[in-house]
């Protein structure tokens, strides 16, 4: 798989330029998501362990500002997928095991 | 005012017999709509001989801008005439209905055809006048939003006869039953249904006439516009999306990459309703501006299903996923307009994900045969 071109809108791994709503007032923004690849992948999975981790629903802001959830639609990474990103970071081939040991290193 | 006419045809067959002696054509030409019912004489093939004969003659001659009395004309001269009556009769509605509304119905020996706007009943302005040897009734009438017709054939009206309850349902109460059981949201092929399924009751589910049930109702034509994927190359984002914004009617957009460039293009956030997630088809997307926002691929797959497999309307309004959706915006519309991004998505052919996902072009272009063959007007343009 060419990674340069892997997105539909050919802007390459994690470009996707459109942007995505930050909270200014949390320290991570959390994007999961929820495109035609990753979904087939199993990313609902994936937003389970992550509200089961986080204790929030999308939308939402944790208690202490820490970690906002957000979905988006295509984060521009399709090859890698299923993907989230924590503010401008990107987890490649995300599974629902492996979401507590990445947010170990946010907590 | 320009009208679009939602056809539904139900017909019971006579008790004991194979075929329906009853035969309905709906011919579609360049700017109006006909429609020929015919009730051959007696039952089984020989009606089905008469009826089918009738209605093809009459369809095929007015398609080609015959008048009615050629019509007439001919039928009465090439009719085969039944060895045991010495006879060769076969009765008929004719409609002509132009897309501007301008309608005009001709009867001959079938009941009075019903005519009607929301709950009530309407009589048309009425001629009557004999061609050759045969008295017909003519009616000239503009239909609006919300008129309907209904035309049946005997076997409706006197639905009940010889049974328990002998009498027949006949044309005031058929005309109240009507009245009663119209409503905008229904289909008129529901409608055809419901009326025949009653006939069917009363005949005590053995019916003893074949009995037809053509309703035609009268709408606005609805317009959708619909961007499917992303175009090919990035310099055309711009020209797609005011395309998109320019179009008529209900806004559609399939794709999770496409919904981004129209939110990015339009600078609107596009949000996630996870509400509308189900099993196997992703979530809608929410973008202002825009009636529905969906995820592509997989989506198409199920909306093509639901469409082909023909799943009814009020089923589909009452789920909430995209393709359910998209599946009934795209029945209820008339004219639609498709523009197609052909750019594709490599990481859509990876192992791990169904093949039919990934051959997103071949489902649209089946999406579109299928519309066309459903009567809508889709036009489309690719980028």
């Amino acid at each position: 798989m060419n990674a340069k071109n892997c997105c539909q809108c050919s802007t390459g791994i994690g470009q996707n330029d459109s942007e995505y709503k930050k909270k200014v007032n949390v320290k991570y923004n959390v994007f999961i998501c929820l495109g035609t690849t990753c979904y087939l992948r199993g990313s609902i999975d994936i937003l389970k362990s992550i509200k089961d981790e986080l204790g929030i629903e999308p939308g939402e802001t944790t208690t202490d500002n820490m970690f906002a959830l957000e979905l988006v639609r295509c984060l521009g990474a399709c090859a890698v997928g299923p993907v989230m990103m924590i503010n401008d970071v990107l987890y490649p081939n995300v599974s629902p095991d492996s979401v507590a040991e990445i947010f170990k290193a946010y907590k | 005012m320009e009208i679009r006419l939602d056809y539904g045809i139900a017909q019971l067959i006579k008790h004991n017999e194979e075929l329906c002696g009853d035969s309905v054509e709906v011919i579609r030409t360049d700017r109006a709509s006909i429609i020929v019912v015919s009730d051959g004489m007696g039952s089984g093939v020989k009606a089905n001989i008469l009826s089918r004969l009738t209605v093809k003659t009459a369809g095929t001659m007015l398609k080609m801008g015959g008048d009615i009395d050629e019509v007439i004309d001919t039928l009465a001269h090439t009719l085969p005439v039944c060895k045991v009556r010495n006879l060769a009769y076969s009765t008929f509605t004719i409609g002509h209905i132009r897309d501007d509304g301008r309608a005009y119905l001709v009867e001959f020996d079938n009941p009075t055809i019903f005519v009607g706007h929301n709950n009530k009943i309407v009589k048309p302005h009425q001629v009557s006048r004999k061609i050759g040897e045969k008295n017909i009734n003519e009616y000239f009438l503009k239909m609006q939003d919300n008129d309907w017709l209904v035309i049946v054939s005997d076997g409706v009206l006197h639905a009940g006869i010889g049974n328990i309850m002998n009498m027949g349902w006949g044309w005031d109460r058929v005309a109240k039953h009507l009245e009663e059981t119209y409503s905008p949201l229904k289909s008129a092929s529901q409608w055809a249904e419901e009326t025949k399924q009653l006939c069917y009751n009363l005949y005590g589910e053995k019916p003893g006439d074949d009995a037809t049930v053509v309703v035609v109702k009268a709408r606005k034509p609805r317009h959708v516009s619909m961007l499917v994927g992303p175009p090919q190359s990035k310099e055309d984002d711009y020209e797609v999306v005011n395309k998109l914004m320019d179009g008529t009617g209900t806004k559609i957009v399939c794709g999770g990459t496409t919904g981004n460039i129209v939110g990015r293009v339009l600078g609107r956030q596009v949000n996630v309703d996870l509400s509308s997630n189900c099993d196997n088809i992703p979530p809608i997307g929410i973008l202002p501006g825009i009636n529905l926002v969906t995820e592509g691929a997989v989506t198409l797959v199920y909306a093509l299903e639901y469409i082909k497999y023909g799943t009814k309307l009020t089923e589909l309004k009452t789920r909430k996923d995209g393709a359910s959706r998209l599946a009934a915006a795209l029945i209820e519309a008339d004219d639609i307009h498709l523009i197609i991004g052909t750019a594709s998505n490599p990481s859509l052919q990876d192992v791990q994900v169904p093949a039919i996902y990934t051959y997103k072009q071949h489902v649209i272009r089946d999406l579109v045969y299928t519309l066309k063959q459903s009567g809508k007007n889709v036009t489309e343009e690719y980028y």
